[in-house]
Parts: structure tokens; sequence; C-alpha cells
């Protein structure tokens, strides 16, 4: 019922044995012992403060098991921003209050930063509210993150490819 | 809440692989995306003490055009399917299908097939399937290959395992609404729509699924032979809506009562045929 895996999260390789049934997010809270990512929900995966980057794509770490993410690159909050310096998405939440308690706040942060990477990327507010329909936030009212996004959408069209490249995660 | 001991998980990397597994475990459950399976097996409402995991089995993520004919692997994405630019201009039914079904995060994992494998009748890829006569290539777990009809597929027997799905259209334009309760919900109705229309604006090759209401979706037989080649205004389609409320027997549940339903296969209905018959004015591409 166990199996040895190993996952690089962050740059960062870690292994262990563990059970099949072990959810990838317990694997990052518990095995990695990074909390950033939380969990929000029951067993229905709606709230997406779990979500990631696996592989270099935004899933629900709650609907995934570890063992699935064997081998995989994840990207979780805490690899966002560069030591002390804070992507343009998480700066221009700050700018732009876009949290307040700040639980499902990784979940947005990750899931928009896989969306600003997106070739059909639209700042539209509709397109935004669309493409972040996946995470639930009780305390804001989602208008300060759909400015935020506009705001980090900005910055990054301002900055050079390689700036960019340096920036991105995996 | 994680699920209940899974004592086996596999990880084939063949189609070969997948079959022989089938005929050793014929209780084993299959995992694509997990979009769906991992809440049941976190609710605790399905135990799987045997799983073989899809994904990384060689071949299975492609999504093939030739022709009319789309062919969608078991394991390509919801995401993949969307940005395919065949899909986008000969099956937009299916465009609008995926593009409502949960989140993007959701569609980075979740599989078409997958949806279809799942069998929940509220998923919105069987309507669509069923209004481009889908095909389903299975493999049975003695290797044999066997192409068959998804409408009249009944509920997967022990072993056979869906490799991929094959779509047909060439000339049809088409379209899918859902209702459900609240945004990125389930599916309390949801209808898909197929035709084009000939040089007098008539309506040719009409096909018009329904989904959510009933455990299985189901085509609307009468409606199609009723708009087969007539000309659309608002009176037919209010018509063919209450046709079609008046041949369906919708289900009451905890999403939605028959009632409900009823008076939204009045409303849909009308509306699907009214957006196939606006991408049928299109300028061609």
């Amino acid at each position: 019922m166990k199996r040895p895996i190993e996952i690089t999260i962050n740059g960062e390789s870690f292994d262990a044995t563990v059970e099949h049934r072990l959810l990838l997010v317990d694997f990052i809270r518990d095995v990695a012992n990074l909390t950033g990512t939380h969990v929000g929900c029951g067993f229905e995966g709606r709230c997406g403060a779990c979500a990631v980057l696996v592989d270099g794509t935004a899933v629900k770490s709650c609907l995934m098991l570890a063992v699935q993410a064997d081998g995989s690159k994840v990207h979780t909050i805490e690899g966002l921003a560069n030591n002390d310096v804070l992507h343009p998405l998480q700066q221009a939440f700050r700018d732009k209050h876009g949290l307040q308690c700040g639980f499902c706040t990784p979940g947005f942060l990750m899931t928009l930063y896989d969306y600003l990477n997106d070739p059909d990327f639209d700042p539209s507010e509709e397109a935004v509210r669309s493409a972040m329909s996946g995470v639930l936030c009780r305390c804001t009212g989602y208008v300060h993150i759909v400015e935020a996004v506009q705001q980090a959408a900005q910055s990054l069209a301002q900055l050079s490819a390689a700036e960019r490249a340096l920036l991105a995660a995996g | 809440m994680y699920p209940e001991h899974i004592e086996q998980y596999f990880v084939p990397k063949s189609v070969s692989e997948v079959t022989t597994l089938l005929g050793q475990h014929p209780d084993a459950i299959l995992l694509a995306g997990g979009q769906s399976l991992l809440p049941l097996l976190k609710a605790r409402a399905l135990s799987a003490r045997t799983l073989v995991d899809l994904n990384r089995v060689d071949g299975l993520s492609e999504i093939v055009t030739d022709g009319g004919r789309l062919q969608i692997g078991a394991l390509a994405r919801y995401c993949d399917v969307l940005r395919d630019a065949n899909v986008q201009y000969r099956f937009a039914a299916l465009v609008d299908a995926i593009s409502a079904i949960g989140d993007r995060q959701v569609r980075n994992r979740g599989t078409v097939v997958g949806s279809l494998a799942h069998g929940d009748h509220t998923g919105d890829i069987a309507p669509v399937a069923l209004i481009f006569d889908a095909r389903l290539e299975l493999v049975r777990t003695n290797g044999e290959r066997i192409s068959t009809l998804f409408e009249t597929y009944a509920d997967q027997p022990a072993g056979e395992f869906i490799q991929a799905i094959g779509l047909q259209n060439t000339t049809a334009a088409s379209a899918f609404i859902k209702h459900g309760r609240v945004a990125q919900d389930r599916a309390i109705l949801s209808v898909a729509a197929a035709f084009a229309c000939d040089d007098q604006d008539r309506c040719i090759g009409v096909r018009i699924a329904l989904g959510g209401v009933q455990p299985g979706a189901m085509r609307l037989v009468e409606v199609e032979d009723r708009l087969e080649a007539a000309t659309v205004d608002t009176t037919l389609t209010q018509d063919l809506g209450k046709l079609a409320a008046a041949t369906v027997v919708p289900q009451d549940d905890e999403l939605a009562s028959a009632d409900y339903r009823t008076q939204l296969i009045r409303v849909a209905v009308p509306a699907v045929i009214e957006n196939v018959v606006a991408r049928t004015r299109r300028p061609a591409q």
C-alpha cells in the first residue's frame, strides 16, 4: 500500500515512501513541510486554496495523489518570490489589497501565475474572473484580485523577455 | 478528507499493459484526470482496492483530425482539446461544453474520455458526443479492438478500456448550453445541437441531445424530425421547446425538481437552436 516516490518542489528534491492514497497536498504540507499550500474544503475540490503548479500547469493538489506526481516538478507559493523580491503578481496583490485573511491567496497566486503565462491571456475583467473561478474567496469579493492581475500583466509586459524568463517557475 | 487504503497502484506504460492489468484485476478502477474520481474516493463513496493510473501510457493523449473525423485519446486533457484549431472550427458545441466544465485547474487535468467513462448523468460531454455520432474505440482484455457507437453503448463491461473517442462532422454548425444552479456547477440540464443550413435556410442533418435530466443523455428524435428540412423562425423554436418538454420526463433529484427541468427544456431547446443558426450565418473561414 506504499511506494517510494520523489517529487521536486521549488527546485528541491523530496524523497519519501508514502501510502498510495496520500494526496499531493498532504505530501506538500506534511512530508515537505511547505504549509503555504492550504486545504480549504472537504472532498469536492471546490475551494482551490490547494492550487499549485505541477510540471508547469496549475492543478488542485487535493485532486491528485502524491504517487501521481512521482518524478514531477511542483511549484508552490513558497517558490514564487525570488528570495526577498516579490514576483510582480505578489507585488500587485500587495498594491491593490487583493487579500484579507490570506487563506485563499496561495491558490489564487499560483492559478493566476499560470494564467498570466498563458498565450491566450486576456486582461479583461470577464476573462480574468473566468480564469480564477476555480479559487473561492470569502473575504474580498474578488474586485481587488482582478485589479491586481491587471496590474501584474502591465508590469510583466514592461519586462524584457530575459527578465520574464528569470521569473518563470520551472 | 482522504481516500480509503489503495492496496495496489499500477502505472502501466502501454495499452497492452493496461489490458493485462484489467484482465488480472477485474475490479480495478482506472485513473485518468481524476477530477471526478478523486472527490468520490475522498468522500469514500467509492473504494479503490486496485488503481490503474493511465497518465503515463504512451500515445493516449493525441487529438487527431482526419477530414471530418476527430479522434480524442483517453488522456487528451480538456485544455488541450479546447486549444485545438480544428475542434474550434468544426466542433463548436464541444468547445462550449468543455468551457463550461469546472474551472481552469480542472480543465488542466480532466479528460473528455474520462467524463464519458465516468458516466455521471450530469456530465456535459455525453450530449455533445451524441450530436456528433460518437464512436468509442475500445480495447478488450484479450487485446481485441472494437469500435462501437456511443449512443448504444451500455455500461462499460469489466475489462473494456476506452482508448479514444471519435466524433464526426463536416458541415454542421453546433452549439451547447448548460444550466446549473450556480457557476461552474454540475448541469441540471444541458442541450447540444448541430445542423447545417442549405441555401434556402432549411435545416439539414439535425441532431439535438439532452443531458442532465435523466440517467444518460438522449437524442430528441421528435424534435429533430420536426426541424429537419424546416426553416427556423421564433414560432417554430418555441414549438420545438414545448415538443421537447412534452416528450421528455425529467427526474426529480437533489439538484432540481422535474418541473423546473421541464421549464428549462422549454427555454433551452429554442435557445440552442438559435445559437446554431447564428453560427451557420457566419462567413466561412
